[in-house]
């Protein structure tokens, strides 16, 4: 609370001959009487009848004295002092730009970005000569729109622009940004107002600057889709898997809609609780011919955050893989031809390790690699790779020894590379020990270790045959070509090549593989012309808005690419009742920008009020 | 100051002593005695006895008669008039005050019995020792009365309960009985008053208070203290506190009447403000103590 005109707490004064007032009336003036027994009646009758009686008095003067006090603190001008001191001031201000605050859920129909942006430019228009501001925005990450300035008019500009993104919220770049800068603050006490709805992803650092957490929003009421998937295996229909969430707490009960080309193709009726989610798998039909074909996945109806509502998806023709059998020497276990025909589009070629290693040096696109035997010093940048024979460099396996004619105890029944296969009757020669397995998923058990294992690495993760299968009945039984095949499935279902993708997440960074004269259609339908960068290559970074954007080369077909935010975080709209930064909790303060508010009528009507209540204690003493 | 002026006593030598019944007397004075005396007033007769005074031979009946018959008198005797002042702390209120009120108003009675020849008393106890006069007699008389009036100091917290016991046990008066005092009883009881009925006394009671008695013109907080004892009470005075004074002090009133009335106690009540001579001359000869 701050007093703009402290002389008027002069008024104060007026306690003094109050308090004397009532020590006098204390003292009660000694009255001598004929008799006192019929006033002692009198006096108890009226006391028996007046529950309060006793204490009346003392809280009289309680009300006169508050009466007073506010009287004093409306003349003094107190005000609220939120963000104006006598002291030159410096603070931040840490906005959200992420899509959740595009929410309409502020009084009047207000997305929660506009009342943002109106205490942000209330706060601007309280500064006083010797403050200074800093404006942060951050979505997926953070940005120095303003750094600490006193000029207004720069503010102002620099508020205004502030809108949603199609970006996730992730605060805690913002926040280490605004420590760094109150550090170097020197002589100031930094103040920090995080301007949010609240709906972040990460952990917050504990930064040592006082917080202030002015929340935004009012509902939760929000479905939205969190994840979208094509899968577009050759020889295989293509499938959209779509995962919806409902973030409010009444149940949800919409379409979605399935859309090709801007054509309804399929549509599914969902409904679940709050707080729940709800998948819907599509099948399509093979597409036609050789261009990209775009999907549209839609919630139909209306929410709170429409924004969220919509997935588009790009099917694009299948592209034939590349893969590599390494070998020292041919083996009848493995064979590149045959290795194709168990993957429908994909190219097996047989090459030996120094052949191998000329090809990731030339940078060819490889899919697969199959290492028979042999075993790169490390590991060359292929999503799907296969050691059969071998250990793979950095996966922690190291071989301590061998085992003769282990025993298959179990296998994984339900993964998909041993799925529908049997290894009870493979009888194995010899197998490594294998140390280091406990990071790994063992698919095939034996009771010297496991034999087969899907083992993580640097990236991604591998398969691992860990024994010879020259040396146990495995290539004589269907298990065999069964394991493979499913194995490759498995392995080159996730591989995408760069721009195959049939949706990526906004934000992402778009690159074309050629020069000369670019132009990029963004999913608002603005068209922006570009020139290639010093590599030849273009790069589209403005990737913000959720959508297609539409990368045309001149001379070459327009290739599309669908960017969309599947942030279940985004999702849930619901207003946080606190930040925790660290193990600091800074609770909500709604509205905490507003500037000085003058508190001289709540003062008046509340002394008005005592003044009443005091006149109808004194009313009910008659 | 004279209790009572030049005037009002010329007008209170007219009146007299009414006593609702004939009592044995010591001297002779003015009022008819139950005794046969030597009055003007004829009461019977009775036959001649030697000895007999020859001058109350009533001659005309030995004419008619031819027997010798004794005219007997009504005797004239003095009738015993007790005065009670209660002079204690409480009567010391008022302007005038309750007690300059009760000297005046026994004064004038005490004149009116001593020029009727009565037997006039004076007894009052309290502060400084008891004020008693006994035996006064004849119109000379009154100025002792007034003079004791007077110098009887007011103050103290001695009521009327106790040393009226004490009088009526040990003095054993007969007569006319006039007590004036406020009659405030802490405790509302009036049992001393019951004995002066059983000692065949005829009791007047005058009640003497004064007007902020009845209404009080208080107001704010105060403490009120008991002019006879150490109690006080703390009060803020409003008008329900006021309403229910009120309220509390006629129930007194009312329960003093019944109990005067209940045992033939004439019961006069007063206000300082009201004129002693309206009361003597008006009043009491209404109520029957005077005519």
């Amino acid at each position: 609370m701050n007093l703009l005109f402290p002389l008027g707490m002069a008024a104060l004064g007026a306690l003094v001959p109050l308090v004397a007032l009532y020590l006098l009336k204390q003292k009660r003036v000694d009255t001598p009487v004929p008799a006192a027994f019929l006033w002692t009646r009198a006096i108890e009758d009226l006391r028996a009848s007046s529950l309060f009686q006793r204490i009346r008095t003392p809280l009289l003067f309680f009300l006169q004295a508050a009466s007073i006090v506010l009287c004093a603190l409306a003349a003094a001008g107190a005000s609220l002092d939120l963000d104006i001191g006598s002291e030159p001031r410096r603070v931040i201000v840490v906005v959200d730009r992420s899509r959740s605050m595009g929410v309409a859920d502020e009084t009047g129909g207000a997305t929660r970005m506009e009342v943002a942006r109106a205490l942000c430019l209330d706060a601007v228009s309280g500064l006083h000569a010797s403050d200074e501001m800093m404006l942060v925005a951050f979505d997926a990450e953070a940005e120095v729109l303003v750094a600490f300035t006193s000029d207004e008019e720069l503010l102002t500009k620099a508020v205004e622009r502030l809108a949603p993104r199609d970006l996730p919220s992730r605060p805690a770049d913002a926040l280490r940004l605004a420590a760094s800068f109150a550090k170097a603050s020197p002589g100031f006490v930094p103040e920090v107002v995080v301007v949010s709805d609240g709906a972040v992803t990460g952990d917050l650092p504990l930064i040592s600057c006082e917080v202030t957490f002015a929340r935004l929003g009012t509902t939760d009421a929000n479905q939205g889709i969190v994840d979208a998937r094509l899968a577009s295996t050759p020889g295989e229909r293509p499938e959209v898997f779509v995962r919806v969430r409902n973030a409010g707490k009444e149940p949800m009960a919409r379409s979605l809609v399935l859309r090709r080309a801007g054509e309804i193709v399929d549509a599914r009726r969902l409904a679940c609780d709050g707080g729940a989610d709800v998948v819907a798998f599509f099948e399509l039909e093979d597409p036609e011919g050789d261009e990209p074909v775009l999907l549209d996945v839609a919630l139909e109806g209306r929410d709170a955050l429409p924004a969220d509502d919509h997935v588009a998806l790009v099917l694009r023709p299948a592209v034939p893989r590349a893969g590599l059998l390494v070998r020292e020497q041919p083996t009848l276990h493995l064979d590149a031809e045959k290795l194709s025909a168990l993957h429908p589009g994909l190219v097996v070629t047989a090459v030996r390790p120094d052949e191998a290693r000329a090809t990731f040096d030339a940078g060819v696109a490889i899919d697969l690699v199959v290492w028979d035997g042999v075993a790169p010093e490390t590991l060359p940048p292929v999503a799907a790779q296969i050691f059969v024979g071998a250990l793979p460099p950095g996966s922690g396996l190291v071989r301590t020894g061998s085992q003769e004619f282990p025993t298959i105890i179990d296998w994984e029944r339900t993964h998909p590379t041993t799925a529908r296969c049997q290894f009870d009757d493979i009888v194995i020669e010899e197998a490594p020990l294998l140390r280091g397995v406990e990071r790994s998923l063992a698919l095939v058990d034996t009771t010297g270790g496991p034999v087969v294992l899907l083992t993580p690495v640097p990236g991604r993760e591998v398969l691992v045959v860990a024994f010879d299968p020259a040396r146990s009945n495995l290539p004589l039984k269907l298990a065999w070509p069964l394991f493979l095949a499913n194995s490759l499935d498995y392995l080159l279902a996730g591989v995408r090549r760069e721009g195959e993708e049939p949706v990526q997440p906004t934000g992402v960074t778009l690159r074309t593989a050629d020069g000369g004269p670019f132009e990029v259609t963004r999913p608002d339908g603005v068209k922006v012309a570009s020139a290639p960068a010093q590599d030849g290559r273009h790069v589209v970074r403005a990737t913000d808005a959720a959508g297609v954007y539409v990368l045309a080369a001149e001379g070459a077909a327009p290739v599309p690419h669908a960017l969309a935010l599947l942030d279940e975080s985004e999702v849930a709209i619901a207003p946080a009742t606190e930040l925790v930064l660290g193990g600091d909790r800074v609770e909500a303060s709604p509205a905490v920008l507003r500037r000085n508010v003058l508190l001289r009528d709540p003062l008046l009507l509340a002394c008005l009020g005592i003044l009443l209540l005091e006149w109808a204690l004194w009313c009910s003493r008659r | 100051m004279a209790l009572l002026d030049e005037e009002f006593l010329a007008r209170l030598e007219r009146l007299e002593i009414v006593s609702r019944r004939l009592r044995r007397g010591i001297q002779r004075g003015e009022r008819r005695s139950l005794r046969r005396g030597s009055s003007v007033e004829f009461a019977d007769h009775r036959p001649y006895g030697a000895g007999d005074d020859l001058r109350f031979l009533d001659w005309n009946m030995y004419a008619r008669l031819d027997r010798l018959m004794t005219k007997l008198f009504l005797d004239e005797e003095d009738l015993a008039v007790h005065l009670v002042l209660d002079r204690s702390a409480s009567m010391d209120f008022g302007d005038p005050t309750k007690a300059l009120v009760a000297k005046r108003l026994l004064a004038a009675i005490g004149f009116v019995a001593l020029v009727g020849l009565n037997r006039v008393s004076l007894w009052s106890p309290g502060e400084g020792g008891d004020v008693e006069l006994t035996h006064l007699r004849g119109p000379r008389a009154s100025e002792r009365l007034f003079a004791a009036l007077e110098r009887a100091p007011v103050g103290g917290a001695a009521g009327l309960d106790e040393p009226l016991r004490r009088f009526v046990g040990t003095r054993r008066p007969r007569g006319v009985l006039l007590a004036v005092s406020d009659f405030l009883h802490p405790d509302g009881s009036w049992e001393h008053l019951r004995t002066l009925v059983r000692g065949g006394l005829e009791t007047y009671c005058l009640r003497v208070l004064t007007p902020h008695e009845e209404e009080p013109v208080i107001e704010g907080d105060l403490r009120l203290l008991d002019s006879e004892s150490d109690a006080a009470v703390d009060v803020s005075v409003t008008p329900a506190l006021l309403r229910r004074y009120a309220a509390a002090r006629e129930d007194y009133d009312r329960r003093l009447a019944e109990f005067c009335r209940s045992r033939q106690i004439v019961l006069i009540p007063t206000r300082t403000d009201a004129s002693v001579e309206t009361l003597v001359l008006e009043v009491l000869r209404r109520k029957g103590l005077l005519r």
